[in-house]
């Protein structure tokens, strides 16, 4: 076996070493995931938004999954968290309720127009100017 | 009257929702500034609206097996008892408060997002730059 060879196979084997995780890194994932759960839980418990929002990075961070996996698994955590905040906000929250049905309808339309209109904006200027409106907005929230 | 401006703020909040942006980050300030809806009435109104068009997305996406299940109970448990804890919290505090320390969380997102795309675009940068010499 030539030297090029040998040090190929070498390489090789340290890159399956590293990716292939043992059982230290496999537990510190499952604590980094279970505290990502408690603080995804508690913000989109008060607001009943945002879970997915943080779900989306901690699981691409933790776990390493692309775009496409982080996002379907993401709504897979905040489904199950929406649901149990709307029966609590339900059982215990006093509602303008007149305001709640109209609400829904228009958000449930403006939802399938919406995804009809573009499954994923990506260009970077908009998600500047996304989050440039969401940071006027919560200051305009905050005062 | 009232009826239809509700239906079309929501419109209005869902289509940004819809497209993926944020998913109802931006649906709350527009029917809580713009509408004058109370805080945790829109909170409510948008899990509502979510559930019926969330449980189709999962469906598509399970169905695609886009879904990664093996480590889901151990974010799912401990999301579930604070998620609970919290919507309790959310419904027993001042609608004012709530929606204080929601416009937080907005500024929180908004400045950690810009400040990550920035710095992440900079670093691709940087390694295009390499690649190039």
């Amino acid at each position: 076996m030539d030297i090029s060879t040998l040090s190929a196979t070498m390489i090789a084997e340290g890159i399956s070493k590293y990716n292939r995780p043992d059982a230290k890194s496999v537990k510190r994932r499952k604590l980094l995931i279970s505290l990502a759960g408690i603080f995804i839980g508690i913000v989109n418990g008060i607001f009943g938004a945002g879970g997915g929002m943080l779900a989306v990075p901690a699981l691409s961070y933790i776990f390493g999954y692309d775009d496409r996996h982080s996002h379907a698994t993401a709504i897979a955590v905040i489904l199950p968290l929406c649901l149990v905040s709307t029966v609590v906000y339900a059982l215990r929250g006093s509602f303008q309720w007149a305001v709640v049905l109209p609400t829904v309808i228009g958000v449930i339309i403006g939802g399938v127009l919406g995804a009809m209109l573009l499954k994923r904006l990506s260009n970077d200027i908009i998600s500047f100017l996304f989050y440039g409106l969401m940071l006027f907005c919560g200051i305009k929230m905050l005062i | 009257m009232q009826f239809l401006y509700f239906i079309l703020a929501g419109v209005l909040g869902g289509v940004l929702a819809g497209m993926g942006m944020g998913g109802g980050t931006l649906t709350l300030p527009l029917l809580v500034l713009v509408m004058g809806v109370g805080q945790l009435t829109a909170q409510f109104a948008n899990l509502i609206a979510f559930l019926p068009s969330g449980a189709i997305a999962l469906g598509v996406h399970v169905k695609n097996g886009l879904v990664k299940t093996d480590n889901l109970t151990y974010l799912l448990l401990p999301a579930i008892f604070t998620c609970a804890v919290a919507s309790l919290f959310a419904t027993k505090i001042d609608g004012d408060i709530l929606k204080k320390l929601f416009g937080g969380f907005l500024c929180l997102v908004a400045v950690g997002s810009l400040a990550f795309k920035a710095f992440g675009n900079l670093k691709v940068g940087k390694e295009k730059k390499r690649e190039k010499n």
